[in-house]
């Protein structure tokens, strides 16, 4: 144990380690970057239509389809498949061939969880909001959003923090991440043992660091239902 | 790029080649998926039965719960390594910390689901605490708590995977093998594969739930009395 | 009837916890045997929590509760509830069993034989009027109706000699509730039970209960007594305004047209009037099974004074409004 935690902050605590294109600020800050661009695309894609789909009630089948199979989606080989179809078509490797596959997989919690959220607004409040006279962009921005707002940020935050888990990955083809100091622990036949835990330490601290930021905004954005119990 | 003639994407014959392999990391593959998934449901069982014994507890446990959920499988891999070593046990103890999240969840919700009226009408009857859990709130929890089960096998099956890193079996060795090569065909049938997998384990789960609770489905309503 | 305790309760409280003021506060009553008993009150009077402290669903903070000559605490909790019925407002029935299954629940618990089970459950679709083709339904193929009758089948089953019912009718709907109020009085007649039933509607009261028993807030009564008595004497303030103010009609729908007809101080037909002074066909027809408050309506309606009395198509004589004004002074 003691061993361990001395082999992390022996590599840790060494100032060499954090300096460099390869050095741990380097890497974090890649790694942080590829994630942002990554969930902020994903969002883009997958929020409009899913909003829209919910709206008018259409393609229930589509929103199942994509959950289930954003679920079965194995990321291991959505992410190894970068490397044979960017080589082939030309693209090389590195930011965005993996940003494309982090935003194949960050799409669907994002597209499920917005159309689960706004389809279910019960009808009642549908209704009343016709009733007062709004718009039908009215009834989306004023009511069903603002109702399915929590289940919406929840599938923004499991995309979020599953792009920051899968992002490690990246490493494998070629993207220079915190995930690079595992693959190359992994691949030394020593086993570096001490950057394989430093990369996995600060790795599973990134994304409980994402998880509980969006966590917050979750709390501070939705906080009258809080105060409705 | 390897010998592969055309530069095709997908060389069929590689495949065609292989059946036993196939058939092998088919089995490896599932093997660790029901191990994960039955020892999650185990101690996903036990903790629910805690928290719904002493109702404090439910906030502690999935805030451990989702804690582990939030690890990344790769982390949580590497972290386990110098204690477990490489291979099988490090890959179950992380693939069940994965499970709990979702079980937990699903079988706290569906013995909540229950209504009340129905609780309270067991136990009028004459219903002791334990009977009641297992004859009235187990079976109507049912359809919730499969579909606990057929996400965190699915989920499960994704992750097993990710476990060919550190040097397991399954398909994604296919995977490992064709990354080391830079040959896109053992990619695309891992990940084919293990998606297939998933699908077909879930559609069966869904075929049991659905067998299991009958009485989910006839709704015919007569007008009245 | 006999007028024997089947319950009795000895100054029972029940003060929750959390919360200072008791929801039911030295409540002593008997409950006698074979008797349809009715709790009323308004929301938050403590009826239910009387109700439940019968079946130890709630365990009172002090007093004592007898049943059938037994402190209620003598026997396991689920052994005491296994003898008695309990019927609330959502029913309860177990989705995922058959109607059957739901109907033979309490039995199974007892461990009857399978024959007897189903020698029972054709006895009880006889009693409650059930469609044997629902048996094999689940209860989400019922009708609320339905569904209530079933829930009533569950609670009688073992054939306890009580049975607890908690609004059971206020979640269905008000013609089907009047259908079941008779088949209930029905069910009475042949197995005579000790009802206890617990209503906020006191009509419901009036119409099912031999004794009626008013609470106020705080888990007190303000009146015990038979229908009639409770709206003739209202004994305070609070039961007076509780019973509203058609209690004077509420009273003519206790009695029949035929009741107020052998009465011997009335002569059925007025000396002063021939039947065939008027052609029938002038004046409604009411039945000696008539409800007084219905006779009433009928005759108001008609726009005349009075109705003729008919019993198997045959005039037997006349009511009059002052037939009936006489019918409610003391």
């Amino acid at each position: 144990m003691n061993a361990i935690f001395n082999d992390l902050w022996g590599f840790i605590s060494t100032a060499d380690n954090w300096r460099g294109s390869n050095g741990i600020a380097a890497r974090a800050q890649a790694h942080l970057w590829i994630s942002f661009v990554a969930t902020v695309i994903a969002t883009a894609i997958a929020f409009p239509p899913a909003l829209i789909l919910a709206h008018l009630g259409k393609a229930p089948v589509l929103s199942v389809g994509i959950a289930n199979i954003g679920r079965a989606l194995p990321s291991f080989a959505v992410i190894a498949l970068v490397l044979p179809i960017s080589i082939s078509l030309g693209f090389g490797l590195g930011f965005w061939p993996t940003c494309v596959a982090l935003v194949a997989l960050g799409i669907p919690p994002i597209f499920t969880n917005t159309y689960t959220g706004v389809a279910n607004t019960p009808a009642a409040l549908r209704e009343a909001a016709r009733g007062i006279g709004m718009t039908s962009p009215q009834v989306v921005m004023k009511v069903e959003v603002p109702h399915a707002m929590n289940v919406i940020l929840t599938g923004f935050r499991i995309s979020a923090v599953q792009i920051v888990a899968t992002a490690s990955l990246g490493a494998l083809v070629g993207y220079q991440c915190l995930g690079s100091y595992v693959i190359e622990g992994l691949a030394q036949p020593t086993r570096a043992r001490d950057r394989l835990l430093t990369g996995a330490v600060l790795i599973a601290a990134m994304a409980m660091i994402v998880d509980f930021l969006i966590n917050r905004v979750e709390g501070h954005l939705t906080g009258w239902r809080s105060r409705l119990r | 790029m390897t010998t592969n003639p055309g530069d095709a994407f997908i060389w069929w014959e590689w495949i065609t080649r292989r059946p036993g392999e196939i058939w092998e990391r088919t089995i490896e593959h599932l093997q660790m998926t029901v191990v994960a998934v039955t020892v999650g449901c185990v101690i996903s069982a036990a903790l629910t039965l805690i928290a719904l014994r002493y109702r404090w507890t439910l906030g502690p446990i999935t805030w451990i719960g989702n804690l582990l959920y939030t690890i990344p499988s790769l982390a949580l891999f590497v972290i386990l390594i110098p204690y477990t070593g490489l291979g099988f046990l490090t890959a179950q103890i992380a693939l069940v910390s994965y499970t709990i999240q979702i079980l937990v969840r699903n079988m706290v919700a569906g013995i909540n689901s229950v209504p009340a009226s129905v609780t309270e009408a067991a136990t009028a009857i004459g219903y002791r605490r334990l009977h009641r859990l297992w004859a009235v709130e187990l079976p109507l929890a049912a359809p919730t708590i499969i579909a606990g089960i057929r996400i965190a096998a699915v989920t499960v099956i994704g992750l097993v995977t990710i476990t060919a890193l550190i040097g397991n079996g399954g398909y994604g060795a296919f995977i490992n093998d064709g990354l080391n090569r830079r040959f896109s065909t053992p990619i695309v049938l891992g990940g084919a594969l293990s998606i297939l997998l998933a699908l077909g384990v879930d559609a069966l789960l869904m075929l049991v739930q659905r067998a299991a609770t009958p009485w989910t489905r006839r709704r015919l309503r007569p007008r009245s009395s | 009837m006999t007028s024997a305790a089947a319950i009795s309760l000895d100054e029972v409280s029940k003060v929750f916890p959390g919360s200072v003021s008791p929801a039911v506060n030295r409540l002593t009553l008997t409950i006698p045997q074979g008797q349809i008993l009715a709790l009323v009150g308004p929301s938050g009077c403590g009826k239910t929590t009387t109700l439940r402290m019968i079946n130890r669903l709630e365990e009172p903070t002090a007093g004592q509760i007898t049943v059938l000559g037994h402190d209620h605490r003598s026997a396991k909790p689920h052994e005491l509830r296994r003898n008695i019925g309990y019927v609330i407002q959502q029913i309860g029935l177990f989705p995922h069993h058959s109607v059957r299954r739901n109907m033979s629940a309490v039995l199974e618990l007892l461990k009857w034989s399978p024959d007897r089970i189903e020698q029972r459950i054709n006895e009880l679709t006889d009693l409650l009027g059930l469609d044997p083709a629902l048996l094999d339904r689940y209860p989400s193929e019922l009708s609320g109706g339905q569904q209530q009758r079933v829930g009533v089948a569950r609670a009688l089953a073992a054939d306890p000699p009580i049975l607890l019912m908690d609004e059971p009718y206020s979640a269905v709907d008000p013609v089907i509730r009047k259908h079941l109020h008779s088949e209930l009085l029905q069910v009475q007649a042949r197995v005579t039970k000790t009802i206890v039933i617990v209503t906020h509607d006191i009509d419901e009261a009036i119409t099912l209960a031999d004794q009626v028993v008013v609470m106020a807030e705080g888990g007190t009564i303000e009146q015990q007594g038979t229908p009639e008595e409770l709206l003739a004497h209202p004994a305070t303030e609070f039961v007076r305004e509780f019973l509203g103010r058609e209690r004077g009609l509420r009273r003519l729908g206790l009695r029949t047209v035929g009741q107020i007809l052998r009465s011997p101080s009335r002569s059925s037909v007025p000396a002063d009037l021939e039947p065939e002074d008027l052609a029938p066909e002038d004046l409604a027809r009411v039945t000696a099974d008539t409800p007084l408050r219905e006779a009433l309506d009928t005759i108001l309606t008609s726009g005349q004074t009075r109705a003729v009395v008919c019993a198997d198509g045959q005039k037997i004589g006349f009511i009059t409004i002052e037939h009936i004004a006489e019918a409610l002074r003391p």
